[in-house]
């Protein structure tokens, strides 16, 4: 599980961690079990910074917002907005204009 | 009899006299017309993408329910805490509220894994037991709760979002000292046309006036018991047979629902399923008998499809689907009725609206699953019926016992506005409640099986009356029919 991996890394202070080539492709690969994404290789992301990922992950992990398996992110954002549950607005500007790869949650392998 | 020609032709002439006389006055009756008529099943289509898991099902019909709950638990009980978690409860004095989905741990609930090792076909009684166990889970946790008076696990079924006042006990178990179901659901101000409740109205009375619908269901075609009692509700329902009021009471009805059960169960379709040695054979057999009650399903239809406009719901028993919300049979099942603009093919649950008056009802599917898995002692289908109302819920056991799709961001069998009428068939027996709600009547129906009671239903779409009329061979004395020809 990759994206897991990523959340419970390991990580120096002051650095961040990089993401080698083989773990990106290990990614992809993931993914495309999955059915959700291209066959392109995951470039490093300059845009999208760790605080991003780490803002989506925690949104993965609230309970809040209900089950997050299997679903991608921007519809669970959408449920849980309409259901009064005031979700993050942040979490919507990151998601609506991220590329495939970010749209499920860190629990889908 | 006289024997020369002068006589003969005046025989004839006096008979057609005669003749003239009697069709004059059994003179035909054109059927009520009503453009009223609007379909709103679109919740019951698969819009969406299906979830994988069923917990975003459950979870939507939580956060769906739980602010009526939050609303009725504060009408009924002022000033008591409502808790956000349910794991966060400490045993304390005061009593405080929770709301969460009810799951009941039963014993003999049927299981995947127990039918393979017995490999029988299914059992049907209630599955109920002494040792039944009632937990409430919201998303934090799940709490047990104490069998009781009150909280009696055998009235209660799985997947029906509750309020349960009381506390928690130093073993871990929650005492409860009342409960609050959601309540009806809200009804839309919007009406237009208002419900004329009048006096008891027999089925005949003032015919001239009304408009009726009429409710089938169950007719089991394939059966060979079936193939009279069809044939005359085919003659019936076109107004070819019965006496001259009972053709003027069908000229009335403006609209006919046919719910589930159409064919009948094929008694050999276990073999078909699991597959045995003969498996040519009976398959063939099978197959060809399945296709033989479509196929008159279909000229029943279509013969009545001439005279009357049509819903069609789907049932258990039918070739349109396991899961609900079961989805409209595929039209090339029936080549005939492709372009025919009477007939209605939709889901079930069907919701409808005519008349100004809401409708919303199913084959009956959700409340047969209920009195399975629930003390059915004193209780009549009718009951279950509104309380399914009372949670808000056309199915609660569904996903758990009663198959369903897996939806992520709604659950469409949450009854998200009041109907008029609620009605369910296949029922073993018709029953009818009448419920007033804030000025508005609430009609709850049971429409029997035709299979077995030979039944039909009459609902006046005024006043919302609803009647029960027999179509058999043999008639009895209670029923009111006029014979004047």
């Amino acid at each position: 599980m990759p994206k897991i991996n990523n959340f419970f890394k390991n990580k120096k202070k002051g650095t961040t961690p990089k993401k080698t080539k083989a773990s990106a492709s290990k990614a992809t690969k993931q993914m495309t079990l999955t059915g959700s994404s291209s066959k392109t290789k995951r470039a490093p992301k300059k845009l999208f910074g760790e605080d991003s990922a780490q803002a989506l992950i925690q949104f993965d992990g609230n309970q809040k917002y209900g089950p997050a398996v299997g679903i991608p992110r921007i519809v669970r954002w959408e449920r849980a907005k309409n259901f009064n549950l005031s979700p993050p607005i942040d979490i919507f500007n990151i998601l609506k204009d991220s590329s495939e790869d970010l749209q499920f949650s860190v629990f889908d392998v | 009899m006289p024997r020369n020609k002068a006589s003969k032709s005046k025989l004839k002439g006096l008979l057609q006299k005669k003749v003239k006389q009697l069709g004059q006055e059994e003179s035909s009756f054109t059927r009520v017309q009503d453009d009223s008529y609007k379909l709103c099943d679109d919740e019951f289509y698969l819009n969406e993408p299906k979830a994988i898991q069923y917990a975003s099902t459950y979870f939507s019909r939580y956060e769906l329910l739980m602010p009526a709950l939050k609303e009725a638990s504060v009408r009924k009980w002022d000033g008591c805490k409502i808790v956000d978690e349910i794991v966060s409860l400490k045993p304390e004095k005061s009593e405080k509220v929770i709301i969460g989905t009810l799951f009941k741990e039963m014993k003999l609930k049927p299981s995947v894994v127990l039918d393979m090792v017995v490999l029988l076909g299914r059992e049907s009684g209630p599955f109920i037991d002494e040792s039944d166990s009632l937990l409430l889970e919201d998303i934090s946790g799940r709490m047990k709760i104490l069998a009781s008076d009150i909280m009696d696990p055998s009235k209660f079924v799985t997947g029906t979002v509750i309020a349960l006042k009381g506390k928690i006990n130093t073993n871990g178990f929650f005492e409860v000292s009342d409960y609050t179901l959601p309540g009806v659901p809200p009804i839309n101000s919007l009406r237009q046309e208002e419900t004329k409740f009048s006096e008891e109205k027999t089925l005949f009375s003032d015919l001239e006036n009304r408009k009726f619908m009429a409710f089938v269901s169950g007719m089991e075609f394939g059966n060979i018991t079936q193939k009279i009692p069809t044939t005359m509700l085919s003659q019936f329902l076109s107004g070819n047979y019965g006496s001259k009021l009972e053709r003027l009471l069908n000229s009335r009805v403006a609209r006919i629902l046919i719910a589930g059960n159409h064919i009948a169960e094929e008694s050999d379709i276990d073999e078909v399923i699991k597959g045995s040695f003969r498996t040519h054979d009976i398959n063939e057999k099978v197959y060809t008998n399945i296709s033989g009650s479509i196929e008159q399903f279909e000229c029943f239809v279509k013969a009545i499809s001439q005279v009357c406009e049509l819903d069609i719901i789907p049932g258990d028993n039918d070739i349109a689907g396991a899961f609900l919300p079961q989805q409209p049979p595929n039209v090339a099942l029936f080549p005939q009725l492709l372009k025919n603009d009477n007939i209605v093919f939709s889901t079930n649950p069907h919701q409808f609206e005519i008349n100004g008056k809401k409708f919303l009802g199913t084959s009956g599917q959700n409340i047969k699953d209920i009195c399975r898995f629930r003390d059915m002692k004193e209780k009549t289908e009718c009951d279950i019926l509104c309380d399914t109302l009372q949670m808000r819920h056309i199915a609660p056991t569904c996903p758990d016992t009663l198959r369903s799709f897996p939806f992520i961001s709604n659950d469409p069998l949450v009854i998200k506005e009041c109907p008029n009428v609620y009605f369910s068939c296949n029922a073993e027996e018709f029953g009818t409640k009448l419920d007033k709600e804030e000025s508005e009547y609430i009609r709850c129906v049971t429409v029997p099986s035709f299979s077995k009671t030979s039944e039909i239903v009459f609902l006046d779409l005024d006043s919302l009356e609803v009647y029960s009329y027999k179509i058999a061979v043999e008639r009895d004395e209670n029923h009111e029919v006029n014979m004047d020809y």
